[in-house]
């Protein structure tokens, strides 16, 4: 597990919080059915105020990613849940979109848009 | 559960008045009183302390009033101030000896080994110490023993950032069980506005602001832009706007920002800022502002 | 039991002040005893005992004035009512008037084997003159309390130094007097003895109840007062 905060950035700390470990329970850097530091373990850790903390497991535990069991702390769900699947299928949308926007600011053609989509996807060791 | 009830505090001096200080402050976080200078921070914390008595109202810690058992409520008590308190012809094993005899919980092992983390000679005169030294030794004497709240009146100044960055990670340890608290007062806001979970923003006696930081921090955002560009309209939503050379900067609650425009920048602001303009709005309008 | 603590601490801060009691003592109470000695009268006797007495008043503000404000913070942080602060330096007091009486006995002993005479007379001059002192300090005290604390140095030396003089001044020309009128032969007297005991008695109770009165008093105080 890794979180670093930066005082420079857009979002609140608690967002940083919340997005760095979404970004890694979705990247299976931290398995599911790991459990997760306390919420004053991790602040005492990371130097953030326990409200802070509190809010990112909030929100991480609203938006089912992980599950907080009384006494056993927060336990990371499994990913085939519904709602870690619309996260998935969002992230795709928005990258795409940014594909097709880019396409379209320099006049590319749909046909020409979907042979590169085509060749990435089928390219081997794509990310 | 709360662990430090403040209702209804007054304190009346010949110049000065505190004023309906009502708050509370539960087990396991940590405050910070924020204000400018002469706002009253030293004041509420003294009558917490029971250094001063209040002259209205009651403060509870850990459900005791200090007039109920005072021993038992400044057992609970680790209070650390601006000023060094200890007798400066003392020596550091004088001072061992007196907390010894004072508080049984104190404990002389877990003392001494602050001592030699700090580097502090029991055997030196107190009154030698430099000014780090001396707030070392005041954090060392009330973290050897079983307390309940921390009350720290600009204990960090005179620290260098080391020992600072120490302190704070010390102040996290010591909530990291859920069982005790910790308010604090300072100038030096930004290295303890992170481990902050409530801010209580004082001023003139009165209370300005007093929830989560994150609440104070997200309603209020720091606007950067030209003064040409800010409309009458505008005008009147910017908060303690500050003029320099080449610009503003005012504060703006966050959704009364849709008179923006691109013109002007947004930014995250401190409470510092926050602090700074609030008091800029005080001297220009004349009147205190509730945030 | 926390009073004590607090006397513990009134001792510690003023040591380095106290370091010169013993010697002052020392000192004027075999001029006393010198001059008793070659003068040939008692005053000398009842000298050492007013001189130490005075010296002992002179003493018991130092705390007073050791302790102001950081170090009354200091005082009001640890865990104990207000009685037992200032019953801890009410102690403080007694104890050097205690030391004091110490040392007059030693002084006096030494006296004795220079051959100066020591009747129950005496015996009796000296505990009146214990408890008058017990009694000045307590009103010292109370005063400095009350009064003393808000009032700037200036106002605690003169506080000070007063009940000394008097008791010094008083002391010595009573001693004085009551040799040269009669030679001593006054004190020789039974009844004289006598009177002086029941005066001694009386005394004592009385210190005692103005001592627990002027505690109470304080504590009083103090319980309402910011530091």
């Amino acid at each position: 597990m890794r979180i670093i905060i930066s005082n420079q950035s857009e979002l609140p700390i608690y967002a940083q919080i919340r997005e760095q470990l979404k970004e890694q329970i979705l990247s299976g850097q931290i398995e599911e059915g790991s459990v997760l530091p306390s919420i004053r373990q991790l602040a005492k850790e990371t130097g953030v105020s326990v409200i802070t903390t509190t809010r990112a497991y909030s929100d991480l535990e609203a938006e089912g990613f992980i599950a907080t069991m009384q006494g056993k702390g927060s336990v990371v769900l499994a990913k085939d849940n519904s709602v870690v699947r619309e996260q998935y299928l969002m992230r795709i949308e928005e990258g795409l979109t940014t594909a097709i926007e880019t396409a379209r600011a320099m006049g590319l053609s749909e046909e020409e848009l979907t042979e590169i989509f085509q060749n990435l996807l089928h390219t081997p060791g794509a990310d | 559960m709360e662990l430090l009830e403040v209702h209804g505090v007054s304190k009346r001096y010949k110049d000065f008045q505190l004023e309906n200080i009502d708050f509370v402050l539960p087990k396991g976080y940590i405050m910070g009183y924020v204000g400018q200078n002469g706002a009253g921070k030293s004041t509420t914390l003294n009558l917490i302390v029971n250094l001063c008595k209040c002259t209205e109202g009651e403060i509870y810690v850990d459900g005791i009033a200090c007039g109920e058992d005072e021993i038992r409520y400044k057992e609970r008590i680790g209070y650390i101030g601006d000023e060094f308190y200890y007798p400066t012809n003392f020596t550091v094993r004088n001072i061992q000896g007196i907390l010894k005899s004072f508080y049984p919980s104190f404990d002389e092992d877990r003392f001494g080994a602050f001592l030699e983390r700090w580097k502090l000679a029991d055997k030196m005169k107190v009154k030698d110490f430099s000014r780090g030294m001396r707030v070392k030794l005041m954090f060392a004497s009330v973290l050897a023993r079983e307390t309940k709240l921390l009350v720290l009146d600009e204990a960090t100044n005179g620290l260098d950032p080391v020992a600072r960055a120490e302190v704070i990670g010390l102040m996290q340890e010591y909530i990291a069980d859920g069982e005790r608290s910790v308010i604090f007062s300072t100038h030096i806001l930004s290295d303890l506005e992170q481990i902050a979970d409530y801010i209580f923003f004082i001023d003139d006696g009165k209370k300005v602001f007093c929830d989560t930081k994150d609440q104070l921090l997200e309603r209020y955002v720091l606007v950067k832009g030209e003064r040409r560009d800010v409309t009458p309209q505008l005008a009147g939503e910017l908060i303690g706007i500050i003029d320099t050379a080449y610009g503003f900067s005012a504060l703006a609650d966050r959704e009364r920002t849709g008179l923006l425009t691109k013109e002007f920048l947004c930014d995250k602001a401190t409470i510092d800022e926050i602090v700074v303009h609030y008091a800029q709005d005080k001297a220009k309008n004349g009147r205190r502002r509730m945030l | 039991m926390r009073a004590i603590h607090f006397t513990k601490i009134d001792f510690l801060s003023t040591k380095q002040q106290l370091k010169a009691f013993p010697f002052i003592a020392a000192l004027f109470g075999l001029i006393c005893v010198w001059q008793s000695k070659t003068s040939g009268n008692e005053s000398g006797v009842m000298g050492i005992m007013v001189y130490v007495i005075f010296l002992a008043i002179t003493f018991s503000g130092t705390p007073f004035g050791a302790c102001r404000s950081i170090d009354a913070r200091f005082l009001m942080i640890l865990p104990a009512d207000a009685t037992s602060r200032v019953a801890g330096r009410f102690l403080y007091g007694l104890s050097l008037l205690g030391m004091a009486a110490a040392c007059a006995a030693v002084i006096g002993a030494v006296g004795c084997a220079f051959g100066i005479g020591f009747s129950a007379a005496h015996a009796a001059i000296w505990l009146l003159g214990l408890e008058i002192g017990v009694m000045l300090v307590t009103l010292e005290y109370t005063f400095l309390y009350l009064f003393g604390e808000a009032q700037g140095p200036y106002m605690l030396n003169i506080v000070r130094v007063v009940p000394a003089m008097i008791f010094f001044f008083t002391g010595y020309n009573l001693a004085g007097e009551l040799t040269r009128e009669t030679g001593g032969a006054l004190l020789l007297s039974g009844e004289v003895v006598r009177i002086l005991y029941r005066a001694g008695a009386c005394g004592a109770v009385l210190a005692a109840a103005l001592v627990c009165g002027a505690i109470r008093l304080c504590a009083r105080v103090m319980r309402g007062r910011d530091y």
